[in-house]
């Protein structure tokens, strides 16, 4: 229910900040981009959880209301990159804070070829879908770093149950 | 097992149609966003504004100096086509015509983009309580912008016609050949559907055929910039165009709320005939 919460307080000012504020720092067709940072830190923080795939849905659904795209698209690009990120993360024991970074890279690659072709502009994945993708690997520190701020302060608050693996989560 | 079930839940998502849903959650969520959005977006599209203005004054000055004088060539123009509208609205009541009527327009700022950046896609503050609709043309002072898709009480979401799923049915002013505008990004569009043999330089005006049925006939869309042949098995030329309202930066827009007859709409258009200098397009 936290990761729930977190994620849509986070997608919210995302998605306002990135259709009101970032338009004016855009260049060409890219634009600094926080959600991909947010799905793969979901899929990072709690792989495969019932409350990683509920977040995942919550901000899907709220970035698809915030779009013209086909209403598929954005659930089926965001899950799908919430899932090859949990998949990545059970698969590596420790993940460096650079690997870390490249999974947003990797996440954000995956969701921007699924929604380019599922909204029929598939001729944009060469080369605006991959700079994007490069513009999210170098924004993510931040978003990163953010993200894992809003997670402590949310524990601050409501402190977590003690259990052993939330310890380690803090 | 899993994989199966994604599959299936993907092949239900794709069947399922939302917008009994959806639709309510959008206007909800457009409601919402949408104010926080306009708190956000004004000051600093002002100060973008005043920056951009401070660094390109000569620019500005040098405009300033060749729009004052194509004001007074307009003024002149102006003066004979009102003269044209006088006689043609006598010799209409001579022969018991109906009144042309005059477009009624709205309007409305821009608040926000899509989230998607290869989507050009606008939200302005005017939605269905101020009379706005689905379909209405949306303009700027230099022409056509695009047109309303979707509408919430307070905000409307605008596709613009650069936008890739953008069609506007388009002809050229100079010869009337007809063709379809289509989006091709955030700064460009291309006439397509235009024969080889038909004549089509640089600099041609596009204008709209009102036969889509959503815009009026006679409407500036933008100028021809670019004409190429194309490939050697394709019946169509490639025609490149620029519209001539400033998409990127755009700011204020009007919306169309009532159309006007075929010759007011065609008649600003014309008299913008001269405009040839900085002022012209982006």
């Amino acid at each position: 229910m936290r990761l729930v919460l977190i994620a849509a307080v986070a997608a919210t000012v995302l998605i306002v900040l990135e259709t009101a504020l970032f338009p004016f720092f855009q260049m060409g067709l890219l634009r600094i981009d926080g959600l991909c940072a947010l799905i793969a830190w979901l899929g990072l923080r709690s792989p495969f959880s019932p409350a990683c795939l509920g977040a995942t849905l919550v901000v899907s659904l709220m970035a698809c209301l915030a779009t013209a795209l086909p209403w598929q698209v954005v659930p089926i690009a965001y899950g799908l990159g919430a899932l090859a990120a949990s998949y990545l993360s059970i698969n590596i024991m420790e993940l460096t804070f650079i690997q870390k970074i490249l999974m947003v890279g990797f996440v954000s690659l995956l969701a921007n070829v699924i929604m380019l072709a599922g909204s029929g502009n598939l001729e944009l994945v060469w080369p605006w879908g991959i700079l994007q993708a490069l513009l999210n690997l170098v924004t993510a520190p931040f978003f990163l770093f953010a993200l894992d701020r809003l997670f402590r302060l949310s524990v601050r608050i409501v402190p977590l149950r003690r259990s052993a693996d939330d310890q380690e989560a803090i | 097992m899993v994989t199966g079930l994604i599959l299936l839940a993907i092949a239900a998502a794709l069947r399922f149609d939302p917008s009994i849903l959806l639709n309510p959650g959008r206007i909800i969520f457009q409601e919402t966003t949408g104010h926080a959005q306009k708190t956000l977006f004004m000051p600093l599209a002002n100060l973008q504004g005043s920056i951009s203005a401070h660094l390109h004054i000569q620019e500005i000055l040098e405009e300033n100096r060749l729009l004052k004088a194509e004001l007074e060539q307009l003024r002149q123009e102006i003066t004979s086509y009102r003269e044209a509208a006088i006689e043609n609205r006598r010799l209409r009541a001579l022969l018991n015509m109906r009144q042309s009527m005059s477009a009624r327009m709205i309007v409305a700022n821009v608040v926000g983009f899509d989230l998607s950046p290869w989507k050009a896609v606008i939200k302005i503050d005017r939605g269905r309580k101020d009379g706005v609709k689905k379909d209405m043309p949306v303009l700027t002072g230099a022409g056509v912008i695009g047109r309303v898709f979707e509408v919430s009480p307070s905000f409307s979401q605008v596709i613009l016609l650069t936008d890739y799923d953008s069609r506007i049915a388009a002809l050229i002013q100079r010869n009337r050949a007809r063709g379809i505008l289509k989006g091709q990004g955030r700064s460009s569009c291309t006439l397509e559907y235009v024969g080889k043999g038909v004549d089509v330089e640089p600099g041609d005006r596009v204008i709209t055929s009102g036969l889509d049925g959503i815009f009026p006939k006679g409407l500036l869309l933008g100028e021809v910039e670019e004409v190429s042949p194309g490939p050697s098995g394709d019946l169509f030329q490639t025609i490149k165009v620029r519209p001539y309202s400033k998409l990127d930066t755009v700011e204020g827009v009007l919306v169309m709320l009532e159309a006007p007859e075929e010759e007011e709409a065609s008649l600003p258009e014309r008299a913008r005939e001269p405009r040839r200098g900085p002022g012209t397009g982006r």
